[in-house]
């Protein structure tokens, strides 16, 4: 029964907390709202129950990017104006969504108070999705490390510029002299040419070896696509209005990749569930060491 | 028992053999792209472009006895580095080399190509490093170790029976220059009595076991040194050939292992530490080091090695040039350093 109930996908396969992924990266404009937002719409697709996180807390864009208008978002819920169910927001595609709010002048101003309310909302999330995929903050803020450091597994996303390149490595040498890190990943977005992608990370994962200590892992590439530079306001993701083009089957790709690492690392589908702790346990570990 | 038929060793079975021990020639020693002429056509291909741990190009070759054409490749591969080496960051993007990275040639060579390493070490050609790969057994497993030759050609043309090594001209060195490289060349001697000089009459270039840890060269009557990540300083005053010293010894404390305050010491040091550090402290400690910097393709940093490598270099450096009071600032504000 537990073999026939495992096949089927019920309920006995499910593991008990969802896989946490952030989407980090040293330097603004690398793209991870885009891959984020995207990476739900996919995982939806292949049937699994996606909740996006906007923890930039700051500058969300993430609810643009689904088309939706939040009437709740993040900030009412760190306040404790509402819950996590009620800042809860469906989207047109699939996936969930926690918008982000944009009222906060800088992140100085969320305190411990709020990152526990937030440790809260995501042990609540985590306990009723498969996946919890965060868009992080830019930059190296204690109160974005803290969300980067929610995730069993962080997608470093950076582009094959210097700027870029040299933010995500900072990002990563952060994570490396965490006591309980992460599994890293690395996505390479807006490549010009097929190969740079692995190329830069090839280059990336020999520094982040040699003088950070800290192995990566290569998710893949994703082409410099006009069509996603052109995209206008109110036009749906590009996974649900062109799944067929190059960036959205890098996109996929990725996605597999992703799947894969979290069955190598976490064991999730094979029966093996760790007895790790949660995510709200792993916030906490990191707000007590603020 | 049948055994076959003992073959000579060709280089592409040598190289095969070397290729998968690079990292125990070099540390960050890394093939980016095999098969390189260098000579027109000539005198075969060098075996492999590589990208060294300061992202400077080097030209490997591997070294077996009977190779009648190694002296003229190994030759005709320093001429190559010589004229293009510049040029070659930007010609080889993939290469993914740091533009102003001194680039060298390293030939490599195992038991089996002995007598080439000797023959190249007598030729003691400039920007030409020798390697041999030895291997032992211990314990039941086999090990390796590299040996570096490029530095004693003296040694080479003093050993009975030996080709003459090539002769060195005199540096030349204006009178009053001439003081300051011979204090200079004095204090690079209290780093390590082994680095070695060669050059040629309006240069010097200072090797520690092969590697170079900086050049000296003689302009328009005055003396100026070349740091191992390419960039160059003037030398005229005291001060500043102090400061030059020092850049060379950070290089060799580099070179030794003397790291335990740089950043790969520190990797290996990070997992016992941070248990004890705050969130904060952790992200205070992520400033990126020049030569990380450099590593990951950024300009080679105005400031030579310094950052996380200053600490153990500066005591390093109070150790060998003990006698001496702390530098003074320079007065020239003007040509102050800005790192």
């Amino acid at each position: 029964m537990r073999r026939i109930l495992r096949r089927t996908g019920g309920i006995e396969s499910r593991p008990r907390e969802a896989v946490v992924v952030a989407f980090a990266s040293g330097k603004g404009g690398t793209g991870k709202s885009f891959l984020a937002t995207n990476a739900a719409i996919g995982l939806h697709e292949l049937g699994r129950r996606v909740v996006v996180v906007d923890c930039d807390f700051g500058l969300a864009n993430a609810h643009l990017l689904f088309g939706v208008n939040p009437r709740h978002t993040l900030l009412h819920l760190l306040d404790g104006a509402v819950s996590a169910a009620e800042a809860l927001l469906p989207t047109p595609y699939g996936p969930t969504l926690l918008a982000g709010g944009s009222g906060v002048a800088s992140l100085a101003e969320l305190g411990a108070r709020h990152m526990q309310a937030l440790a809260g909302a995501l042990h609540w999330l985590a306990g009723c999705h498969d996946y919890v995929l965060l868009d992080c903050a830019a930059g190296l803020a204690p109160q974005s490390m803290i969300t980067v450091l929610a995730a069993q597994h962080v997608v470093v996303v950076t582009n094959p510029e210097i700027a870029a390149l040299t933010d995500a490595y900072a990002l990563i040498k952060c994570l490396a002299r965490q006591p309980a890190r992460p599994s890293v990943e690395l996505v390479v977005n807006r490549v010009t040419s097929a190969g740079l992608g692995k190329a830069t990370f090839d280059r990336m994962a020999d520094v982040s070896r040699r003088f950070a200590g800290c192995d990566i892992h290569y998710l893949g590439e994703v082409p410099e696509d006009p069509a996603v530079n052109h995209r206008r306001l109110g036009q749906p993701p590009l996974l649900s209005s062109l799944p067929r083009c190059p960036t959205s089957q890098a996109i996929l790709s990725i996605l597999h990749n992703v799947e894969g690492r979290v069955r190598e690392r976490d064991g999730h589908g094979t029966g093996r569930l760790a007895a790790r702790p949660g995510v709200e346990a792993r916030m906490m570990a990191q707000i007590r060491r603020w | 028992m049948m055994r076959g038929p003992v073959l000579p060793p060709v280089r592409a079975s040598v190289w095969a053999e070397i290729q998968g021990r690079l990292g125990a020639v070099e540390q960050g020693l890394v093939v980016v792209l095999e098969g390189v002429d260098c000579s027109g056509g000539q005198f075969g291909l060098v075996e492999a472009l590589a990208r060294d741990a300061q992202g400077g190009a080097v030209l490997v070759l591997v070294a077996i006895d009977g190779d009648g054409l190694l002296a003229a490749r190994a030759h005709a591969a320093c001429d190559f580095l010589a004229r293009i080496g510049a040029s070659l960051p930007a010609a080889v993007p993939e290469a993914h080399l740091v533009a102003g990275a001194p680039g060298r040639v390293l030939v490599i060579g195992t038991e089996t190509g002995a007598a080439s390493l000797d023959l190249l070490r007598c030729l003691a050609l400039p920007g030409l490093e020798i390697c041999r790969l030895e291997t032992f057994r211990i314990g039941g497993s086999e090990r390796v170790v590299a040996r570096w030759l490029a530095c004693a050609p003296a040694a080479a043309a003093a050993a009975p029976g030996a080709l003459p090594a090539a002769s060195q001209p005199e540096f030349e060195v204006s009178g009053e220059r001439r003081r300051d490289w011979e204090e200079l060349r004095q204090m690079c001697e209290r780093i390590d009595p082994a680095v070695r000089w060669d050059g040629d009459r309006f240069s010097r270039r200072a090797t520690w076991q092969g590697r170079p840890l900086g050049r000296i060269e003689m302009a328009t009557g005055h003396l100026f040194g070349v740091d191992a990540h390419g960039e160059r300083h003037a030398l005229r005053t005291a001060g500043e050939t102090r400061r030059f010293v020092d850049r060379m010894l950070r290089r060799y404390a580099h070179l030794a292992g003397v790291t335990f305050g740089g950043a790969e010491a520190r990797a290996v040091e990070a997992p016992r530490r941070v248990a004890a550090e705050t969130l904060s402290a952790t992200l205070a400690a992520t400033r990126l080091s020049p030569v990380e910097y450099s590593a990951l393709g950024g300009p080679t940093a105005a400031g030579g090695v310094d950052g996380e490598h200053g600490n153990i270099a500066d005591t390093v450096a109070r150790i060998v040039t003990a006698p001496e009071p702390a530098w003074p600032p320079d007065p020239r504000p003007a040509e102050r350093r800005t790192d």
